[in-house]
């Protein structure tokens, strides 16, 4: 089960090898290119910076979601609670690309307004999950917890986050995946990654450097998914994990 | 031309003054319902402030480009979130909510219509690309229209068959799911091709609007992202209904097409209501993005905008999407409360 979910892992690495070698290939399918391997920037580079964004984003992302999470499941705190469900319904509306643009102006082309649209949208699936999770402990166990004399620190940390940490882990692994495709759309803005060869194919009109941005982009959202599907607790490893608890913001509205 | 931002100083400080007395007054002292008119008392305060200070700036000049500076931004967020939290504590309810934001939008429309804001930078790139917003609002609709009205057919069969056939129903829900995890623009620009292809293999379909660059990578892609939402919430629908009902129902003699029409989608209504609400407000983001293949819509307007390094432009692009979602959201959750056997307990 965990190896299979390590699958995309190597195909995306299998792919990272191959795609350099492939010039012949893509000539043959788009004979009307005059170029036809992307190679302003090797894709290992663009790889690597693509997960560095991913990476550099998703700690504070991470952060923010399971702090603001804990403070809002706390008594008392139901103002913070309502303004993490406001801020969470506004961001809802406004898609990712919108933020990255909107951003532009204020803080210039490059990684910055992709990076500033990262944390935004990878923190809501963490803080979402984290209040799920926290509100699901049996009030029996915080009762239990609270008679055996712990402080209300010792209750969160040996009892809370423990029983909370599977569903947490989940939202992370969905924050990483939305991380990975909203990381993709700052190319538009100028950042450097998997879909810069997008952008400049669709710009320079070279279809064949579109879908090697796009195969190598697919590709390793899986592998980031597969990934952290790995490091998940068996029962949180399977695919249909994710359809039920959303993979996208949007999703995990559903009221089910 | 980046726009000359407008800061405290330069507008009436009182005008800034009195919205943030009034929202901080709201917040802490007012009952609730009253919290929610002072919070759009002073956002309309806000922005006549903001429009009285674009013409005195603008003066002369009519070139001149004028807009909020961050802090002004900050507060108009600030007090559209605490508006928000206001009904909330009003326990208002969707129809509620619906009905202060329609205010908002009349007194907006209001202070448009008298020329209040004329001279902020927005509203003149407003005024001054009136076709083109009407072309991208009418090509908005169409394309989340060509998306979600497919995708509610197709949807609702794969979450009936995974609802009657579970086990064949976890590997099509697996598949849906699958295509969650690939991101949007990898989705849009790996169909180019293929529909090219079939754009040239197929001459009818060419003549049909199917090439590789246009509205149909974004459709289909939005039409492949909109599945899971729609199954699932016909999988929960169909699930909806207490097994007593259904037995009830059986035991007065409905046949299993009875009890699907009669007992089972009735009951399940609003659940999936709750799916078509989260797939049409997921369409008009993931819309945006199709300009990027071609696509029309508000997109193109944004991505205009960036490409001219023109904010103004940028947010008539992107505001119209957000205030698109929200409202579609609204309308829908309304629609869902009134299903609801008990409306306030599914608020």
């Amino acid at each position: 089960m965990r190896l299979a979910a390590l699958l995309p892992v190597l195909l995306f690495a299998a792919a990272l090898a191959v795609l350099p070698l492939t010039a012949p290939v893509f000539a043959a399918l788009f004979p009307d290119v005059a170029e036809p391997l992307y190679r302003r920037e090797s894709f290992l580079s663009l790889t690597l910076s693509h997960g560095g964004l991913v990476l550099v984003s998703l700690l504070p992302a991470a952060a923010i979601g399971i702090g603001l999470g804990i403070a809002a499941t706390r008594p008392g705190a139901r103002e913070v609670r309502e303004v993490a469900d406001g801020l969470v319904g506004f961001a809802q509306a406004v898609p990712p690309v919108a933020v990255i643009a909107i951003a532009v102006p204020a803080v210039g082309f490059g990684a910055a307004p992709a990076l500033l649209a990262l944390v935004c949208y990878a923190t809501l699936p963490v803080l979402r999950a984290t209040t799920a999770a926290l509100a699901t402990v049996p009030p029996d166990v915080l009762d239990a917890a609270r008679g055996a004399g712990m402080t209300p620190r010792q209750v969160l940390v040996q009892v809370e986050l423990p029983l909370a940490a599977p569903p947490i882990l989940a939202g992370l692994r969905v924050a990483a995946v939305l991380a990975v495709a909203t990381a993709a759309v700052g190319a538009v803005a100028g950042a450097t990654c998997l879909g810069t060869p997008i952008i400049a194919g669709l710009v320079n009109g070279n279809p064949a450097w579109v879908v090697q941005g796009a195969v190598l982009t697919g590709l390793m959202a899986f592998a980031v998914d597969g990934l952290l599907a790995a490091l998940a607790p068996r029962d949180q490893a399977g695919p249909v994990s994710i359809g039920s608890a959303a993979s996208r913001p949007h999703s995990s509205r559903l009221p089910s | 031309m980046p726009p000359r931002l407008i800061g405290p100083g330069e507008a009436e400080a009182l005008a800034f003054l009195i919205p943030a007395a009034l929202a901080a007054l709201a917040a802490t002292a007012l009952p609730a319902r009253l919290a929610v008119l002072a919070c759009a008392g002073a956002l309309c305060a806000l922005l006549g402030a903001l429009g009285d200070a674009a013409a005195r700036l603008a003066g002369s000049s009519e070139a001149a480009r004028l807009g909020p500076a961050a802090g002004g931004w900050i507060a108009i967020g600030a007090l559209l979130l605490a508006a928000r939290l206001a009904t909330g504590r009003a326990a208002m309810g969707a129809r509620g909510r619906a009905v202060v934001a329609i205010g908002i939008a009349a007194a907006l429309g209001a202070m448009l219509a008298l020329g209040l804001l004329d001279n902020l930078g927005l509203v003149r790139e407003a005024a001054a690309r009136g076709p083109e917003l009407r072309v991208a609002f009418a090509g908005h609709l169409q394309l989340v229209a060509a998306a979600l009205l497919p995708a509610l057919a197709v949807g609702a069969a794969c979450g009936a068959i995974a609802f009657a056939a579970p086990r064949a129903g976890t590997s099509v829900m697996g598949l849906l799911a699958a295509l969650q995890v690939i991101p949007a623009m990898a989705l849009f620009a790996l169909l180019i091709e293929p529909l090219a292809a079939l754009g040239r293999a197929v001459p009818l379909l060419r003549e049909a609007g199917l090439r590789g660059i246009g509205a149909a990578p974004a459709v289909i892609g939005v039409f492949l992202y909109l599945l899971l939402p729609i199954a699932a919430a016909m999988r929960a629908a169909l699930g909806a209904a207490p097994g007593a009902a259904v037995d009830a129902a059986r035991g007065l003699g409905f046949a299993p097409a009875q009890v699907l029409w009669r007992v089972r989608l009735p009951l399940g209504a609003p659940v999936l209501l709750g799916g078509l609400r989260v797939a049409a407000v997921q369409a008009v983001g993931l819309v945006t993005l199709g300009a990027l293949v071609g696509a029309g819509g508000f997109g193109v307007l944004m991505f205009q905008g960036l490409g001219q390094f023109a904010p103004d432009l940028i947010l008539l692009g992107a505001l119209p999407v957000a205030a698109l979602a929200l409202m579609l959201d609204a309308v829908l959750r309304g629609l869902e409360d009134g299903l609801s056997p008990t409306p306030e307990a599914a608020r």
